[in-house]
């Protein structure tokens, strides 16, 4: 079974170069080669299936990274095999349109099936996952996935946009949800979704008592808000609609059978895990049932009817994640029903509005009509859908409401609000969906034929009906004969998930309260259509306010601004302001500590009792440090370059005295020596520099709070590093090494001057380096004088960057020598 | 055969040879033989250090601690494994790239002195010696970075050169102060003799200092002004030498410094250190978006994922230091292969400021294809490389309650998610027609094969992500638990006969015990 299962996921995976290839090679007909993938993967899980009716959950586990908790770990139950199939066989049919649907007009045939595979397999992998790491990383590989298919369409804005919108709010709404998961396996201490369901939740919340709660809701809401974006819920609704902008096959897989349900098939999975929690059904029912109104409404003041199909897909999303909300915490019952039933009529339905756009060239409710007379069979397809969509009698989706509502009616929720809400919005919501149903069939088929359309009318291939007569035909067939499905939903019924009852699908079950209702809002919604009529709604349209699209991508344009001018606001961009910050940063830091720990590190200078300033200066030391003092008071004061840098030496050659008082003249001839040569080599050196370098230093004088603020950090810098190093100097410590290497200069090195083994010897390795820094900087010397001098041209075209970086410092002969033409 | 100086000792000389010879084909291939070689010298380095711990080397024979002693540990010799492989990738590139007669005859010899440089400061054991490494570095950062820069360009060099030489002169004067409290510059010794005064103020103070210059050099917030306008500047394959290793020499030392030197309970600095990394990640992150064009967005990246290691050292737990560190192997190669990437484009379409480069993914769909692997690697996307780092980050945040720090760093993943899809969207997925792609210049081949090749090296670090993170955590253990490193060290002063007497003979009890006043040679005469 092992076998079964990773071939089933992973051959998607391995066929996507495979397939690049294949476009390359056969382009538009690479669609029938790539159908082998997804027939196969239907195959295998269909195996998978046919030994499931034990109905027992099997896990496959390999290891994969166990210090981080996460395994390769799979589980077969019903849940995934639902999904898997719904994946899989949707993959078959969606590649079977897309096969026609992407003829040659399009480009890049190869890519599109790879991208297909690919998510195919994330699919495959994310509701067969049994680590909820695992899940996420499967999770995020739907999202990259779908990233590219929307952008498939590259070449347009529109495209760029949406696909960038979808990664940003699933992917942003996914860091949420992966810092829930982490939480929760902190918490619980395994990420297994079994063991958590086996009881580690309940351990870990029995072990740790009542202040668990609040983590576990914590990371439960986390990881709804990617759930919740993911399945485009309130408020991330708005990625969806924008979405569309990926070539129909792709709206008809991921965007509404497949990779939009994620968040549903995610709350399923973690249902027996966290439905016990508070804060689950307020939670999901009043976002869910919003979500529901809100998607419904949209869906009927848009235009395109791809739009129409992505907010009704929202508002089914919605009743979805809503109908897991108000369930009984032990368990569900009809969830794969609802979900089967959405898949069919809309997948369906996408497939439709696709042939439609290829055969009319429009997609817009407003310019379509009269369809019917071309395109009969598909009429009728398109007829069966929405009549599942709107709930009639006969299809689908009518026993899917009907069980929804009687649900409702059978279980109530000991908070009214719960009750009413959830029955309120479903109602209106279902209205408005009766109505968006008829608007969608009115629009497109009936009516008078524009004579636009009519010149642009070319007939569809026949292979593209194929797809949703399959799909329409499953609308009707369970519609009629629902008992055909009860089997299939008790194999698939899961421990935890579903209530354990024998369930008997019927179409009539008599004149109860959930049947007054459909019947009710079929009534209505036909009774508003004639009131409404199309002529008004062709003439309404979403208010820009809850367009949370347009705010989004405004935002979108308008970080790189923001983000420019915080990155200006920390002074970044701003040379003069670096040292000032850096050196104010470090000597502010350091400085506080020591005037923090003050008396400490006084206690730690051996300095007790009555110790005065005076006393530990004696009078030659004192005079040599004034003259420093002044030297350095006199560069930071003079303004021209050469008094400066006299007086730089001077503070150079003031330094010697320390190291004869310390006993080291031979230290102090090199200190000479050195300052002497700097000083005239620097000399030499400006004095060739023009004179106009020198006065317009002198006159660029910074502003005076600048003045200020260097001279208070140089002030602060200055006193910090005096004051530790008085406290290092003199306060206690270790044996230092200095002493050994008195003390072994002689007899160790045979070297009679210490320094001179130390640095010879001792620490030889040191005196190498620094010896190849000096190579180095010789280098670097060398470097600066050939540099490359840019002709006037180039220097007039604005900075360029360095040779390789598009540039090329070269001549016209050399540039003939790389390149074929 | 002692093969830690290796790593030192072959670009050493492999530059002097680049010195002795001339620009051409029989240079080049001495010079690949000899990087190829470094490779497998560190990755031997790696396996040996695996197997039996640190190897310690002293220099001279002198017993430490009078004479230098070179270490490589586990962390160490992983660092060194990943500058020798960015920079046979960036010297390939750059062959590649330029042919003989163009290519600057110093490029190559100063490129082996920046390696030496590195692996010098990756390997050694002492706190001098270490200032010497970066001293050798950074001479050779400055030459390199001026060495091909244009006119227009050079000035940004200046802030560079400035901040990074201030930084050199605060490091020598917290070195001379880590002498006059600890006595020693030995890494392992120093490590014995601070172990019993974390609450001394003096180690604070200096510890502060350290984090000061290693910040700098690290780039962390806000000391890093240096480093994003500066890298643009470089030339390709330095850029992403720069850009991969560079920097996380400063991350390198904060982990040393911080997890084998200085005394573990600094508890109050290690908070301050995860907050500084938010801070800078978020700016980083922030910057990289302000910019238009492929190179400042990689620069101002290079801070963001500064501050996420930073962030994990700063949580200073064994499973957060072994995150820092597979985070590190990770982003060294995934940041020079991206930089690479930058430079294919500016190649294909003459520039990479993003408003006049489009059109690649038709043209080249591999280099789009290794762009999007790299890319969305850096953005910390599963299951590549980035997200296991970041998962490892975010699992011991949250297990330490650091809600605010882990927020900050998944909104860092997501704005930089935004930023790689900018340059995604913009030079690979727009059709412009006005826009050139050079396809005929022949070199762009060569060049995505190379950044084909790194792309596949980060496609493996995410397959083998679980022995990488074994081996991080194995070094990580190693960083915490010391012993292994100290012993390492100080059997080389068992090895040693007479001079050893001497150097063993500070029993570690003497070094906390107040020294009499008057025996202290650097008290004035007044104080004795």
């Amino acid at each position: 079974m092992t076998a079964v299962l990773l071939a089933a996921i992973l051959l998607p995976m391995l066929s996507v170069p495979l397939l690049v290839w294949a476009g390359a090679r056969w382009g538009s007909r690479a669609g029938r080669v790539a159908l082998v993938v997804p027939l196969t993967s239907l195959a295998l899980i269909g195996w998978l299936l046919s030994g499931a009716e034990a109905m027992t959950e099997r896990v496959v586990t390999i290891p994969w990274i166990p210090s981080l908790g996460i395994e390769l770990s799979f589980i077969v139950d019903g849940l995934s095999l639902f999904f898997g199939l719904v994946v899989s066989a949707m993959g078959v049919l969606v590649t079977l349109y897309a096969s026609s649907y992407l003829d040659d007009h399009y480009r890049d045939h190869g890519r599109f099936y790879a991208y297909l595979m690919l998510f195919m397999a994330s699919m495959l992998g994310c509701v067969f996952s049994e680590n909820l790491l695992l899940l996420f990383v499967f999770w995020e590989m739907t999202g990259i996935s779908s990233f590219l298919l929307i952008g498939f369409l590259h070449d347009k804005q529109d495209s760029r946009d949406g696909a960038r919108m979808a990664l940003f709010t699933t992917g942003g709404a996914g860091l949420a949800m992966l810092a829930g998961v982490v939480l929760l396996g902190e918490v619980t201490g395994t990420y297994s979704l079994v063991a958590l369901r086996d009881g580690a939740m309940t351990q870990s919340m029995a072990e740790h008592g009542a202040s668990w709660d609040g983590i576990l809701t914590v990371a439960f809401v986390l990881m709804m808000i990617g759930a919740l974006a993911k399945s485009a819920q309130f408020p991330f609704h708005y990625w969806l609609p924008n979405a569309m902008a990926a070539p129909t096959p792709v709206s008809a897989y991921l965007h509404s059978a497949t990779m939009v349900k994620l968040g549903v098939f995610f709350i399923a999975r973690i249902f027996p895990i966290a439905a016990m929690l508070e804060a689950w059904t307020p939670l999901l029912v009043s976002i869910g049932f919003l979500t529901m109104l809100l998607g419904a409404i949209f869906a009927l003041l848009s235009h395109d009817l791809k739009g129409v199909l992505a907010y009704s897909t929202v508002s089914q999303l919605g009743f979805l994640v809503g109908f897991y909300g108000m369930s009984n915490t032990d368990g569900a019952s009809l969830d794969l029903l609802h979900v089967a039933s959405h898949v069919f009529y809309k997948g369906c339905l996408f497939m439709v509005v696709g042939i439609v756009d290829h055969a009319a060239g429009s997609r817009d409710l407003r310019k379509l009509g009269g369809l019917s007379r071309r395109l009969p069979a598909l009429t009728i397809i398109t007829l069966i859908a929405a009549a599942s969509m709107a709930g009639l009698p006969g299809t689908m989706g009518f026993i899917s409401k009907e069980y929804m509502l009687k649900a409702k009616f059978d279980h109530w929720h000991s908070d009214a609000w719960l009750n009413w809400l959830p029955l309120t919005l479903v109602i209106i919501a279902s209205l408005v969906k009766v109505l968006f149903s008829i608007r969608l069939v009115r629009s497109t088929f009936f009516g008078p034929l524009p004579s636009e359309i009519d010149e642009h009318f070319h007939k569809p291939s026949g292979w593209m009906l194929i797809s949703p007569a399959i799909l329409a035909g499953c609308c009707l067939t369970f519609g009629l004969w629902p008992d055909l499905i009860s089997p299939a939903l008790r194999t698939l019924s899961v421990e935890g998930l579903h209530l354990e009852t024998s369930i008997h699908l019927k179409i009539w079950h008599g004149w109860t309260r959930e049947f007054w209702t459909s019947l009710g809002i079929m009534g209505l919604g036909a009774f508003a259509w004639l009131l409404l009529g199309a002529g008004r709604l062709n003439r309404a349209g979403i208010p820009s306010w809850l367009r949370f699209d347009q705010a989004f991508n405004a935002f979108m344009n308008a970080i790189p601004a923001i983000a420019k001018k915080i990155t200006s606001l920390t002074r970044a961009d701003r040379p003069m302001d670096y040292l000032p910050i850096i050196l104010g940063t470090i000597f502010v830091s350091v400085g506080s500590l020591i005037v923090v720990h003050g008396a400490r590190l006084l206690e730690l200078t051996g300095l007790r009792g009555d110790w005065r300033v005076s006393e530990l200066l004696d009078p030659l030391r004192s005079f040599v440090l004034l003259l420093v003092a002044i030297a350095v008071l006199m560069v930071t004061t003079l303004r021209r370059w050469t008094t400066q840098l006299v007086a730089l030496g001077t503070v150079g050659f003031l330094l010697t005295f320390y190291f004869v008082l310390f006993r080291a003249p031979d230290l102090a001839m090199t200190q000479i020596l050195v300052e002497a040569a700097t000083l005239i080599l620097v000399l030499m050196l400006l004095s060739r520099f023009p004179r106009a370098a020198e006065t317009g230093e002198r006159e660029s004088r910074p502003a005076a709070t600048r003045r200020i603020m260097n001279i208070v950090v140089a002030v602060i810098a200055g006193l910090t590093v005096t004051a530790f190093t008085f406290v290092v100097a003199t306060s206690k410590h270790a044996e230092p090494a200095g002493d050994f290497y008195l003390k072994q200069s002689v007899p160790a090195a045979k070297g009679t001057n210490a320094v001179n083994t130390i640095l010879v010897d001792f620490r030889g390795f040191d005196t190498l380096m620094e010896v190849t820094v000096l190579l180095i900087a010789t280098l670097g010397a060398l470097g600066l004088l050939m540099r490359y001098r840019r002709t006037e041209a180039e220097a007039k075209a604005g900075p360029m960057g360095p040779p390789g970086m598009g540039v090329i410092h070269e001549t016209d002969a050399e540039r003939e020598r790389w390149t074929d033409r | 055969m002692n093969l830690v100086a290796m790593p030192i000792l072959l670009p050493l000389l492999t530059a002097i040879a680049a010195l002795l010879l001339r620009a051409d084909t029989l240079r080049r291939g001495i010079v690949i033989a000899s990087c190829a070689f470094q490779v497998i010298v560190a990755l031997a380095l790696v396996i040996l250090t695996a197997r039996q711990g640190p190897i310690a080397l002293s220099i001279g024979d002198w017993a430490p601690p009078f004479g230098i002693v070179l270490v490589a540990d586990l962390l160490s010799s992983i660092m060194v494994a990943l500058a020798g492989i960015i920079s046979l990738a960036s010297i390939v590139y750059g062959y590649l790239e330029l042919p003989c007669r163009l290519e600057h005859p110093l490029r190559i010899p100063l490129t082996q002195f920046l390696m030496v440089g590195l692996c010098q400061s990756f390997l050694t054991g002492d706190l001098f010696n270490l200032f010497v490494a970066f001293e050798v570095m950074l001479i050779c950062s400055y030459a390199l970075l001026t060495l091909e820069a244009d006119d227009w360009d050079i000035k940004q060099a200046f802030p560079y050169l400035a901040i990074n030489a201030v930084g050199s002169m605060i490091f020598l004067a917290a070195v001379a102060f880590a002498y006059g409290i600890f006595g020693t510059l030995n890494f392992a010794e120093i490590s014995q003799r601070a172990a019993g005064m974390s609450d001394d103020p003096r180690v604070l103070i200096l510890a502060v200092l350290l984090l000061g210059v290693f910040g700098i050099k690290a780039g962390l917030f806000p000391l890093y002004f240096w480093l994003p306008n500066s890298y643009p500047i470089l030339s390709t394959p330095l850029a992403a030498l720069f850009g991969g290793m560079l920097t996380k020499v400063g991350v390198y030392v904060l982990l040393r410094v911080f997890g084998t030197v200085l005394p573990q309970d600094l508890s109050g600095l290690h908070t301050v250190l995860a907050w500084l990394g938010g801070v800078t990640m978020l700016l980083g992150v922030i910057g990289a978006v302000s910019r238009n064009f492929v190179r400042g967005i990689l620069s101002f990246h290079i801070l963001s994922q500064i501050g996420y290691m930073v962030l994990a050292i700063g949580f200073f737990s064994p499973y957060a230091i072994a995150a820092a560190i597979f985070y590190n192997i990770h982003n060294n190669l995934v940041k020079s292969s991206l930089f690479l990437v930058g430079g294919t484009i500016s190649l294909l379409n003459g520039t990479d400021d993003l408003k006049r480069s489009a059109n690649l993914w038709r043209a080249t769909p591999l280099l789009g294809v290794a762009f999007l692997l790299l890319g969305l690697s850096l953005a910390g996307l599963p299951p590549l490389s980035g997200f296991w780092g970041k998962l490892m980050i975010v699992q011991d945040g949250l297990r330490q309650g650091e809600y605010v720090l882990i927020f900050v760093a998944l909104f860092t993943s997501i704005f930089t998610l935004l930023s790689m899809m900018k340059i995604w969207n913009a030079s690979f997925w727009t059709q412009d027609a006005s826009v050139p792609v050079r396809i005929h210049d022949r070199r762009w081949i060569g060049l995505t094969a190379v950044t084909c090749t790194m792309a596949l090296l980060t496609v493996a670090v995410t397959i083998f992500a679980g022995p990488l993170i074994e081996l991080s955590h194995q070094a990580s253990e190693e960083i915490f638990k010391r012993e292994t490193y100290i012993r390492a060290v100080l059997q080389l002063k068992a090895d040693r006969g007479g001079v050893v007497d001497q150097a063993v003979s500070v029993p570690f009890e003497a070094v906390s015990d107040p020294i009499d006043g008057t025996s202290n040679p650097w008290l004035p005469e007044v104080a004795r």
